[in-house]
């Protein structure tokens, strides 16, 4: 049976959908292997925009005379991000667990291509099997990869509603830097991809239409 | 049923004429127009009902089949520069609209012409089938193939390259369309003169030809007409 079949059962019965998965063979030990996000985990889900407003807030209330003060309401302030899973949640969540070669051991595993692993993730996608796989040789909860995929929501696997706000507010100035540099440079990569794309498409349409 | 097809690509080569009368009077691509209208010329040239009476009225000898071949090499010479340069082949488009292009395409309608006045086509006779058994048709038939296979020669590495690695999905689909159809229009005068007749399989390549260019000339123009209508670009990045 599908995961999507035994999810959309298990939501409108109202059960906990991860118990319910776990009671099916290729789900085994599911409900067992939970664990709360790293705040890697949860910083690859915040979209880059989110990440870089944050480094202006941070930068504006920087240039504040009372700082602690300032730095202190931050945290408090509530702020609100974008839903995830977003356009690269598997990619950058993949990068956020990783602790070297986990995609080929991840093929390895599951026997597929490592092709056919990228074509998933450039796709922003990560079947349910791999993404517990993939969980499972990070270390990680092992329902993390089934939430930044789309298969299940963050609530039903447990992950607090606001605990991406809460991994920001913990993250150094220093490394939400680091993290919105590696962002941009992703970013400059897919816009020069889309920018190409679009030159193409125009050039077709130029001669031909 | 054959018959039906032919009025069926009739219809559809005179709304394509029609469609591009705007776009060519606000000077847009005006070589799709006159493709356009030598196709219709083309194809309703390959129709009895049409070919005999305008063949009677050139005097019955034949010229309107010269008419024929030539206004196809008018479709292939105005498309193929155009579909070059939508490609973004420069390599493409010299072989095509270069010197050794025009050469191709004068050499080629200086031989069919020349088979045409060798072979004593006297007797009106739709598509020379009343001559299928003579030699000359044979020549004149390949001389009339030859700049066809060499265009589609030229575009068959731009529109390949499309297709196996182009990132654009619109460009992918309308390559590997169009690289199809010109690998069997490169093939269609081979099979004929190894076969060296008309034989069935000839007659399907060359309408599979005519099928998969003209398919992934649509997948352009579809996209192109949504484009239009569909202020949001599918193409275009959104930021998450």
């Amino acid at each position: 049976m599908s995961l999507s079949t035994i999810t959309a059962v298990s939501r409108s019965l109202g059960r906990p959908v991860v118990d319910t998965l776990s009671a099916f063979p290729q789900y085994q030990g599911l409900s067992g292997g939970m664990q709360v996000p790293t705040d890697a985990e949860l910083l690859s889900q915040i979209a880059d925009m989110d990440l870089l407003a944050e480094l202006q807030r941070r930068h504006e209330s920087f240039n504040e005379a009372d700082n602690l003060a300032r730095e202190y309401s931050l945290n408090m302030e509530q702020r609100t991000l974008t839903a995830f899973p977003h356009s690269e949640s598997v990619r950058l969540w993949l990068d956020a667990i990783d602790n070297g070669e986990l995609r080929s051991k991840l093929a390895k595993d599951a026997a597929i291509a490592p092709q056919n692993l990228s074509a998933q993730i450039s796709a922003n996608r990560l079947s349910a099997e791999l993404a517990i796989a993939a969980a499972r040789i990070a270390g990680v909860g092992l329902a993390n990869g089934l939430v930044v995929a789309g298969h299940l929501t963050p609530r039903e696997a447990y992950w607090q509603d606001d605990a991406r706000e809460l991994a920001l507010s913990r993250i150094s100035t220093s490394c939400l830097a680091s993290v919105a540099a590696n962002r941009l440079e992703i970013l400059s990569r897919t816009l020069r991809k889309s920018e190409d794309e679009q030159r193409s498409s125009r050039q077709l349409w130029e001669h031909l239409g | 049923m054959s018959a039906a097809l032919q009025w069926l690509a009739l219809g559809l080569c005179l709304m394509g004429t029609i469609w591009r009368i705007k776009a060519t009077i606000q000077g847009r691509n005006p070589e799709l127009f006159g493709a356009f209208g030598l196709a219709t010329i083309s194809v309703a040239l390959s129709i009895p009902a049409i070919y005999l009476p305008i063949d009677n009225a050139f005097g019955a000898d034949n010229y309107a089949n010269l008419l024929l071949r030539i206004c196809l090499f008018g479709v292939f010479f105005l498309l193929s520069g155009k579909i070059a340069a939508a490609f973004n082949s420069e390599r493409s488009y010299r072989l095509i609209r270069g010197p050794l292009g025009i050469i191709v395409f004068a050499v080629s309608v200086v031989g069919v012409c020349v088979c045409f006045f060798l072979g004593n086509f006297d007797i009106s006779s739709t598509g020379l089938r009343a001559y299928a058994h003579e030699e000359i048709l044979l020549a004149y038939s390949a001389w009339g193939k030859l700049y066809l296979a060499y265009v589609s020669a030229c575009l068959i590495p731009a529109t390949l390259s499309a297709w196996l690695h182009s990132p654009n999905r619109l460009l992918k689909a309308a390559g590997a369309l169009l690289s199809l159809g010109f690998a069997l229009v490169f093939l269609t005068p081979l099979l004929e003169l190894t076969l060296r007749s008309h034989s069935a399989l000839a007659t399907f390549t060359s309408f599979a030809a005519v099928v998969l260019v003209a398919a992934g000339l649509m997948t352009v123009w579809l996209s192109f007409l949504r484009r239009i209508t569909k202020s949001n670009d599918p193409t275009k990045y959104t930021f998450s």
